[in-house]
């Protein structure tokens, strides 16, 4: 059972990494309470990993046949490249990783799914892709509907307040649905876990993470959306919710991260300004190629190193 | 519940609007019986009345204020309504020292001029007006383009009354030179009502901005 504690500690990272997306600007523009945030956000990852995080677990034990031994080697190199992409101030995606670990092993024993491969690295992709398209399609939409509502200032403010909240727990749910089959997928694979328990070890594990170690990334993320109006951060955060939902429910385990960058460039394009940096948008071409490939090599050296 | 604490806000909104109404009616008459019966010991009273009406307006803006840091409205409707609220309480404020200055200096304008003054008075009062009707639309989801444009003319008008009263006020023969610019002080100070009538409706517009979609 001590080849668990890789995805516990992989569930921990990516919590408290991932859900500053979900409540960051909430949190930032003082909407909502930090601990309410992320006891929220804790539940409603729970509740995404139970209801529907089982689709993914499918998608990643596909690329690669899985043994006790494999899986913790790849939990654990996902892990340490999401501490490592932490401690370097770069931003994670432990979908990446954890798939970047998965192909590591596949090539130590010579066995990848390429017909699996092709679908993930395409969802990839296809995610700020789908937040943009997200975005243009909502922004003009829900801003019509609040227009013609004609709300007075306060009924307004408390409406996109809500807004807010209720889109950081769509989030926080579809972040649980969507990844916690990196966390303890290939767990089910070895028979270790059965599928419920493995979405309700991932989505604690990711919990606690949003619920012991979030403060610093949340603040950090909401400082960088904040500098939206309330309406657009809204926007940005549900769409990230919708597309990552998405992929949960086809079974592709994609980065909340990349998503909301798609988001805010999209919000960019509504309004004709600049939302993101360049550093930003080569810092995701990074996550696509650095991320996986690190987590390769962690995961090539962990296997080779301790088990063969 | 949700709503109720809302709706508590505007409705004392509308009730320091109410009672900053009050002070301008009391301003106005006040203004009229100086310039007009600048002697009448009746003026003392009228004058107690500005001050008395500035100070409950005063009172309720107080009130409004504890209970929007009280209530925890979110903070984007706290300091927009803040602001609004602490950039028009000048404006009662103005009417009552306008009121003191006239009556403690003694100040008594000359016949050609006191028609003119008094129209100026009623186009500053008229800038407060329309500003007042539009701070309440973005209470009551309103349009206020048209009225904050308004301000902005109004507030001109006055620009160019004062200019051309001080200017007369200056190429008189008939008054010292200490009077005139005892005249030319009130002249502006009364100018200043429709300048912060402005100010609160940039203020007011930046709030609308800020939530333009």
């Amino acid at each position: 059972m001590y080849r668990l504690i890789s995805g516990i500690f992989l569930g921990w990272s990516l919590g408290a990494n991932n859900s500053a997306n979900n409540f960051g600007t909430a949190v930032f523009s003082q909407k909502i309470r930090y601990r309410t945030a992320v006891i929220l956000c804790a539940v409603f990852v729970i509740i995404g990993a139970l209801l529907e995080g089982q689709a993914g677990m499918h998608t990643l034990g596909g690329l690669v046949e899985q043994t006790a031994n494999s899986a913790f080697a790849a939990t654990l190199a996902a892990a340490l490249t999401a501490t490592l992409m932490s401690v370097l101030k770069l931003p994670i995606s432990t979908s990446q990783a954890m798939v970047g670990a998965i192909i590591g092993i596949g090539i130590l024993r010579g066995e990848v799914n390429l017909s699996g491969l092709t679908k993930v690295v395409t969802a990839w992709a296809a995610t700020p892709v789908g937040t943009i398209v997200a975005t243009l399609i909502l922004y003009p939409l829900v801003g019509a509907l609040l227009r013609a509502l004609r709300l007075n200032i306060f009924t307004r403010d408390l409406i996109l307040k809500w807004g807010l909240i209720i889109a950081g727990c769509y989030g926080s749910y579809a972040l649980g649905a969507n990844n916690v089959a990196n966390v303890t997928g290939l767990y089910t694979q070895t028979g270790q876990l059965t599928l419920f328990q493995a979405t309700l070890l991932g989505g604690v594990s990711i919990a606690l993470g949003a619920l012991t170690y979030s403060k610093n990334v949340m603040i950090t993320v909401g400082k960088n959306l904040v500098s939206l109006d309330p309406f657009s951060a809204f926007i940005a955060v549900f769409s990230m919710a919708l597309v990552v939902h998405v992929f949960a429910i086809i079974g592709v385990p994609v980065s909340t991260s990349q998503g909301i960058v798609g988001s805010v460039l999209g919000i960019g394009i509504v309004k004709g300004v600049q939302t993101i940096k360049l550093r930003t948008l080569l810092m995701i071409l990074f996550g696509w190629v650095g991320t996986p490939s690190i987590a390769l090599v962690f995961a090539y050296l962990i296997f080779r190193f301790l088990f063969l | 519940m949700l709503w109720k604490k809302e709706k508590s806000i505007i409705d004392k909104i509308k009730a320091y609007l109410d009672q900053v109404d009050v002070c301008r009616d009391r301003f106005r008459l006040c203004i009229e019986r100086l310039l007009l019966k600048p002697e009448d010991p009746e003026n003392q009273a009228i004058l107690e009345e500005v001050h008395r009406s500035e100070s409950k307006a005063d009172d309720l803006r107080r009130t409004i204020e504890l209970q929007l840091y009280e209530r925890a409205l979110i903070p984007e409707s706290r300091g927009d309504v803040l602001g609004l609220l602490e950039t028009m309480d000048v404006i009662p404020g103005l009417f009552q020292s306008l009121s003191y200055q006239l009556f403690l200096e003694k100040i008594v304008f000359p016949d050609q001029f006191r028609e003119r003054y008094l129209h100026l008075v009623d186009v500053n009062i008229k800038a407060y007006n329309l500003v007042r009707q539009a701070v309440l639309g973005l209470f009551y989801s309103k349009d206020v383009k048209d009225l904050t444009d308004l301000v902005d003319a109004v507030e001109s008008d006055s620009d160019h009354m004062e200019r051309d009263l001080i200017r007369d006020i200056f190429n008189s023969s008939k008054l010292d030179k200490a009077d005139k610019i005892l005249l030319k002080e009130i002249v502006i100070n009364t100018g200043d009502i429709s300048d912060r009538a402005e100010t609160v409706k940039d203020r007011l517009v930046l709030a609308i901005l800020k939530r333009k979609i």
